[in-house]
């Protein structure tokens, strides 16, 4: 049990940056790799405002939502100064463009905090754990996926619900019918790639007390957000969902029963699934020609 | 932005010409003042004369540069940072004294990361620059990589951590050496100081990093402690990947499988350092990971680590290299103290490294008269110098370090300002932890 939970929540922080990855390239078509910087400068936020101490649960979820606003206001600063510029460029241009901006990112962590690891605690209250089945679990893993499932809920409802969505979609569609029909595409680019952003702000802050703060944390997880974006389809957030929780639950699984496999995890399930379906689980083949 | 320099430039000009003969009536003053002060500074001591005159010597020969190969970003950036710290320390002390055999050294820093392809290239960059003297490299792979490098541009090299047997063994290089304690010396110190305070603890759980040292210090461990305590057993060892950030699963896995006695029985090695350690920590933090065992024992770790952790810090053992307070002897009291006057803090491990590395190479060059490879390759074995940690020596059969292990206990400690301290701390003895000589 305590195994499957521990995927589980793994799967869940690799999603809520995921999440914003697979909405940011499902409508403009961008390989967001300063998407990592973002989630890196998420959980040095929450560090910051929190002092690196033990905190009441309320004051916690206020610093995460904090630090994801925080990396709005740097992701709003990137897009019209960088991201701007690429959404015409070829692919392998705003590849490298934002692989810039991701360094750049990880400078500005590294120039702030230093190099020595940092760490935040768990907040007060979900510091401790229960058992579930037999197996003593950590109650903040469940405030993991509470907050997965959270977002999977809220970009759902914007996506299908919301009349933002509907605008979203046009764009997603065709940019340039959608501009003659009156839409600010640049606005609605802008307001994605906030969403987008806050959600790798968020997963950052979310995921600081489960790690040990260091700049570099960014490439580790954007490989493997890249990777369930991939698998669950490019721009299918449900997608990401599923790719997510199966690769958090294939590395707990390897790890605990056959762990010199555990490392190859991401690439056992990236072959399984595209060998299968090239497009992901959830996606199809305009995202593969976008790419 | 020019413009509004050049518009304060002038408004600065025109309250210069309002009073401008006054302000160089001052500056004519203070020029008088402070020449004649340096003059009564330079007459009244002799000890800043002796120190000019020293350094001057220092600087009468061309420099010598070691090129110090370390990560100084990444995940092990605090141990390249701290390496790098010692070993300036040194050379400014050897410096001020005249330098090794006249020449100034001169530490030049590459960003080797963890990298093997980029500890080469950086090794080729330097050795391009006029660089044939190194130090450094932080893990096993890395210095492997270097030593035939090394070897094919007849360079020398002391590493800091390069404690993989194969060092002194299938790779060794007659010109390449390595301060810090083997892996086999570090996992036999283990299983000799578990033998004499945990006797009875049967069982024993492993963590390692998923790299070579990882692996043979588990390996060594495991068959050391099986020659000293027949009966003792290990369950299976967790491999941790260098890359990794997410620990949970990982936690999961070590306390998987644990008899209902284990806080009594059952005792957890790890060989995780730096940001790695501290990821497990917190991690295993909600479930109690450490509380599960009558002892953990963390090989390879150091007090960083617990600076990171502050009152996070669990009651561990860290079996490695140096702790400041395991040695009474005038190099490490004078090391400390001017550690700690130049960057406030205590040196840890790898900034004893990294001082001990330019010592050496200051004796060897004392003893060979000379600063070329050759020459301090050929004198630095059998060749006995003060460390920190006492004297050392490298066998000249195979060069491993005669040096003690180190294993110092800490805990959590709220009232302290660092949130941990130090319980205890034990050097054990090169002479009881030696591997068997391999003669090259």
């Amino acid at each position: 049990v305590s195994v499957v939970l521990t995927g589980i929540s793994g799967g869940m922080l690799v999603f809520l940056i995921a999440s914003g990855l697979t909405l940011i390239f499902g409508v403009m078509k961008v390989v967001n790799f300063a998407h990592g910087g973002y989630f890196v400068l998420g959980s040095y936020f929450v560090y910051q405002l929190l002092g690196g101490q033990v905190r009441p649960a309320p004051l916690f979820v206020l610093a995460a939502i904090g630090a994801g606003v925080i990396a709005v206001a740097f992701g709003v600063a990137t897009e019209r100064v960088v991201f701007r510029r690429l959404y015409t460029l070829p692919p392998v241009v705003s590849l490298l463009g934002t692989y810039a901006v991701l360094l750049v990112l990880i400078g500005v962590a590294e120039a702030i905090w230093g190099l020595r690891p940092l760490t935040q605690p768990k907040p007060s209250g979900l510091a401790s754990s229960v058992v579930v089945a037999g197996a003593r679990v950590p109650t903040y893993d469940f405030a993991v996926v509470g907050f997965g499932l959270l977002t999977l809920v809220a970009l759902e409802w914007l996506a299908r619900r919301s009349r933002f969505g509907r605008v979203v979609r046009a764009v997603s569609e065709d940019r340039t019918m959608a501009a003659l029909l009156g839409v600010n595409v640049n606005a609605v680019f802008a307001i994605t790639f906030a969403i987008g952003i806050f959600f790798a702000g968020l997963g950052g802050a979310l995921a600081a007390p489960t790690v040990s703060l260091v700049p570099d944390l960014a490439e580790t997880f954007i490989i493997e957000a890249f990777a369930v974006v991939i698998v669950g389809g490019l721009g299918s957030i449900v997608g990401s969902l599923v790719a997510s929780l199966a690769l958090g639950l294939l590395t707990s699984l390897l790890v605990t029963y056959a762990p010199s496999y555990a490392a190859f995890s991401l690439y056992f399930l990236m072959a399984a699934v595209l060998v299968v379906r090239p497009q992901g689980l959830f996606g199809d083949r305009s995202g593969l020609e976008a790419l | 932005v020019n413009e509004s320099n050049n518009r304060k430039e002038e408004a600065a000009m025109g309250a210069s010409r309002s009073g401008g003969r006054r302000l160089r009536r001052r500056t004519a003053t203070a020029t008088v003042l402070v020449s004649a002060a340096l003059a009564m500074a330079a007459c009244g001591s002799s000890k800043p004369a002796a120190k000019s005159s020293s350094t001057s010597a220092a600087k009468a020969k061309t420099a010598v540069k070691i090129g110090f190969v370390v990560p100084t970003t990444g995940p092990f950036a605090e141990i390249g940072d701290d390496m790098v710290n010692g070993a300036k320390l040194a050379a400014s002390q050897v410096n001020a004294k005249g330098g090794m055999e006249g020449h100034p050294i001169d530490i030049v820093v590459e960003d080797g990361k963890t990298s093997t392809t980029t500890t080469v290239a950086d090794v080729r960059s330097l050795a391009s620059s006029g660089v044939d003297l190194f130090g450094g490299f932080i893990i096993d792979s890395t210095c492997l990589a270097a030593v035939p490098v090394l070897k094919s541009l007849g360079a020398m090299g002391i590493g800091t951590s390069c404690q993989s047997n194969l060092v002194h063994t299938t790779d060794f290089y007659k010109r390449f050496f390595n301060i810090s304690p083997t892996n086999f010396m570090l996992s036999e110190a283990t299983a000799a100081f578990v033998k004499q305070h945990y006797p009875n603890v049967t069982t024993w759980k492993g963590a390692m990093p998923d790299y070579s040292f990882g692996h043979e210090v588990w390996n060594d461990f495991r068959s050391d402690l099986k020659k000293l305590q027949p009966s003792v057993s290990f369950d299976k060892g967790v491999f941790i990947p260098l890359t990794e950030t997410r620990f949970g699963p990982y936690v999961t896995s070590i306390l998987s499988g644990l008899p209902s006695d284990s806080t009594s029985s059952t005792g957890l090695f790890f060989s995780t350092f730096g940001s790695q350690t501290v990821g497990l920590v917190e991690a295993g933090k909600p479930v109690n990971m450490f509380g599960h065992f009558r002892v953990a024992i963390n090989l390879g770790g150091s007090t960083p680590t617990a600076a990171a952790l502050k009152t996070s810090t669990p009651k561990v053992w860290f079996v490695y290299d140096y702790d400041n307070l395991a040695y009474h002897n005038s190099v490490n009291t004078n090391f400390v103290k001017t550690f700690e006057a130049k960057y406030h803090g205590v040196p840890d491990a790898w900034s004893e490294e990294g001082y001990s590395v330019i010592l050496a190479y200051q004796a060897a060059a004392a003893k060979a008269k000379s600063v070329t490879p050759a020459a301090l390759a050929k004198a630095l074995p059998g060749l006995s110098f003060e460390t920190p940690k006492g004297p050392l020596e490298f066998r000249p059969e195979d060069y491993v370090p005669i040096t003690p292990v180190t294993a110092w206990e800490v805990d959590a400690d709220p009232s302290s300002s660092q949130g941990f301290k130090v319980l205890k701390a034990y050097a054990i003895p090169a002479k009881e932890i030696l591997p068997p000589v391999t003669k090259h």
